[in-house]
């Protein structure tokens, strides 16, 4: 046999074998869908290179910091660039100020809110009053802070926080303070109307995914419309509010600009509610410009991000896994404030 | 229910009516801020607010006292065209790749970081902008304070967006056809190209549109990548490389101890205001539909 018919007879082989494996279903991509797949995980690569690069750019950049500090970062006090000591205890408690008073605002109102679209809205309004709460959601941090700066700021200074100090202050030191108006009250009222929207949709999407036959079965027991909501509808529904309030907390810690705005930005713990702090966010908003310009600086206040950063990645996981359950993949997102 | 009402006691009568009142008192509470912020913007920006205040650069001491907001106008327009720039192909890229393998461990993995990129607080998106594009020592690109940097910091809070709806546009689109276009001996390129994409079209409109709504909002990143400019810059990149971003010029103006510069700051605040709810409004007027697409973000 010549080389040239060989040649051949192998290529008929091969021929013959894809075939098989591709009648046999062991192989029914065309070379060119091949490429095509290759093509379509880089895009998936993409999004992990992206994840990579937030979380290196953090650490490396923190790294002198960590290095330095250690874990007594967390505890510490300390923030004096000009003697190169930094602690960022002040922002981290300043941070969980405002996030715990915008999550016992927002809570209440979300939860009443969502069971209003869920179940008392009637339908032809149903579509309108969802789209109001959805609108809400898009409205950029910086106007809410220029807003909280015009009306909210005055209203408070003048009304609401004398009238605090004056009846439950005089019991408990907590209310009290010096009503300036601007301080953890402010930014936390803000941010706590800012992540209502995210809580209510996601609680009113758990509330739609309730069984029907467990609302008649408590209507069959006798029970009236506001019995079934809050007892068996609620109920029910724990995983998806404990979920949603979860994200609603991953939003509330990164808001940055209107709390910028509202919160006072002076180093110090707040110890009532009324008293003026500084978050993480706001502290880097505000000073990371100058803060490059120290190498250890500029690493405290990336460390101060990446303990910012961990948080959501932590929070968000979980409000994932648990909504995810409930809903079988089908999750509101949560992005981050500006 | 209303034959039982009443063999009811008062009591159960009594906490019926007040808890369903309460849910819509509760409604109205969370709700209010969208109308009173447009009302306050409304109001305290109007007196300034004419064709002039749209169309001139701001001028005076100081800067913005006199003038108007183009600068602002003109930088947002272009910080967000180079932000979708970049994502819209990254995006639409990784969604079609989370629907191509949807239920892959892989593809698990990519949709679980590309929801937790959702979720990184906006400061820290400023940071790694900063050390990528915008920082003047050790690695990154150098390219200062500038359009270009604060554009593609934006660009990378898109792309989780967009890879989202894009998904989510590609999985509404009906398995009928897919398989239809196998069936007709279509490679899965074909399928994609000629089929699903098309088909899902208007969801990744959908999904762009949103993710340029989050990032006409966003400030932060610009304060450390971008920051501001008066004028409008000839280049993109370098030290003169600025643009002016609405967001920015109210943050700037409400900072001014001014009344007159806090008017102007609810002046621009009111024109962000409009385009973001003009866009939004059009959103679900368009998907009024599939309301799923525009409530998912």
């Amino acid at each position: 046999m010549s080389v040239v018919e060989t040649g051949k007879q192998e290529k008929l082989l091969q021929r013959k074998e894809a075939l098989e494996r591709r009648v046999t279903g062991k192989e029914t991509m065309v070379q060119s869908d091949r490429i095509f797949g290759w093509g379509l995980k880089a895009g998936g690569l993409l999004i992990m290179a992206l994840f990579l690069v937030v979380l290196l750019v953090c650490i490396v950049t923190a790294w002198p910091s960590i290095r330095k500090f250690g874990f007594s970062f967390l505890w510490s006090q300390a923030w004096n660039p000009s003697r190169g000591i930094f602690g960022g205890l002040t922002y981290i408690i300043g941070t969980f100020w405002v996030t715990g008073i915008a999550l016992v605002i927002s809570i209440p109102v979300a939860i009443f809110s969502a069971l209003f679209l869920s179940d008392y809205a009637p339908k032809w309004m149903s579509g309108i009053v969802s789209t109001l709460m959805e609108m809400l959601a898009g409205i950029p941090s910086i106007v809410f802070g220029a807003f909280g700066i015009t009306f909210m700021v005055p209203i408070l200074r003048d009304h609401l926080e004398p009238f605090l100090a004056n009846t439950l202050g005089t019991r408990w030191d907590f209310f009290n303070g010096d009503a300036l108006g601007y301080g953890v009250l402010a930014a936390g009222i803000v941010v706590g109307f800012m992540i209502v929207p995210l809580v209510a949709t996601v609680t009113r999407d758990s509330l739609l995914m309730v069984p029907q036959e467990m609302v008649e079965a408590s209507y069959a027991l006798g029970a009236t419309k506001a019995e079934t909501l809050f007892f068996v509808k609620l109920k029910a529904v724990i995983p998806g509010i404990v979920g949603s309030v979860i994200l609603g907390f991953g939003r509330a810690v990164g808001e940055t600009m209107a709390v910028l705005l509202l919160i006072g930005n002076q180093a110090s713990i707040p110890e009532t509610i009324q008293d003026v702090g500084y978050t993480i966010s706001s502290l880097l908003a505000n000073t990371f410009t100058y803060a490059v310009i120290d190498p250890l600086y500029a690493a405290a206040e990336v460390e101060l991000g990446l303990i910012l950063l961990m948080m959501t990645l932590v929070v968000n996981t979980l409000g994932r896994k648990l909504l995810m359950r409930l809903m079988g993949g089908r999750l509101a997102g949560s992005v981050g404030g500006g | 229910m209303d034959r039982s009402r009443s063999s009811l006691s008062f009591a159960r009568q009594f906490r019926n009516t007040v808890l369903g009142s309460l849910t819509f008192l509760f409604f109205g509470v969370a709700v209010a801020p969208l109308l009173l912020i447009v009302y306050v913007a409304w109001d305290s920006g109007k007196s300034v607010l004419d064709w002039s205040f749209l169309t001139t650069l701001p001028t005076g001491f100081p800067v913005g006292s006199e003038g108007g907001i183009l600068n602002g106008i003109v930088g947002s327009l272009i910080l967000v065209f180079l932000a979708s720039a970049l994502s819209v192909p990254v995006g639409v890229w990784a969604g079609m790749y989370l629907w191509q393998e949807g239920k892959s461990p892989v593809a698990h993995l990519v949709r679980l970081l590309s929801d937790l990129l959702l979720g990184v607080p906006s400061v820290v998106w400023g940071i790694v902008g900063f050390y990528v594009f915008s920082t003047s020592t050790g690695y990154g690109l150098h390219w200062g304070f500038s359009a270009l940097a604060g554009g593609l910091t934006l660009g990378f809070i898109m792309i989780p967006i967009v890879t989202r709806v894009t998904e989510q546009a590609l999985r509404e689109v009906p398995l009928s056809y897919i398989e239809g276009a196998f069936a007709l001996g279509a490679s899965r390129w074909q399928t994609l190209r000629g089929v699903a994409l098309p088909g899902a079209m208007a969801g990744i409109g959908t999904g762009i549109l949103l993710g340029v709504l989050n990032v006409l909002g966003q400030t932060a990143p610009l304060v450390f990548t971008n920051y501001y400019n008066t004028g409008i810059p000839n280049s993109l990149v370098g030290s003169q490389g600025a643009v002016g971003d609405l967001a920015m010029q109210i943050f700037i103006y409400v900072h001014e101890p001014s009344k007159a510069m806090h008017v102007k700051a609810m002046a621009a605040a009111l024109v962000l205001l409009m385009i973001v709810l003009v866009i939004d409004l059009g959103i679900r007027l368009l998907t009024w539909g599939s309301r799923k697409i525009a409530s998912r973000v």
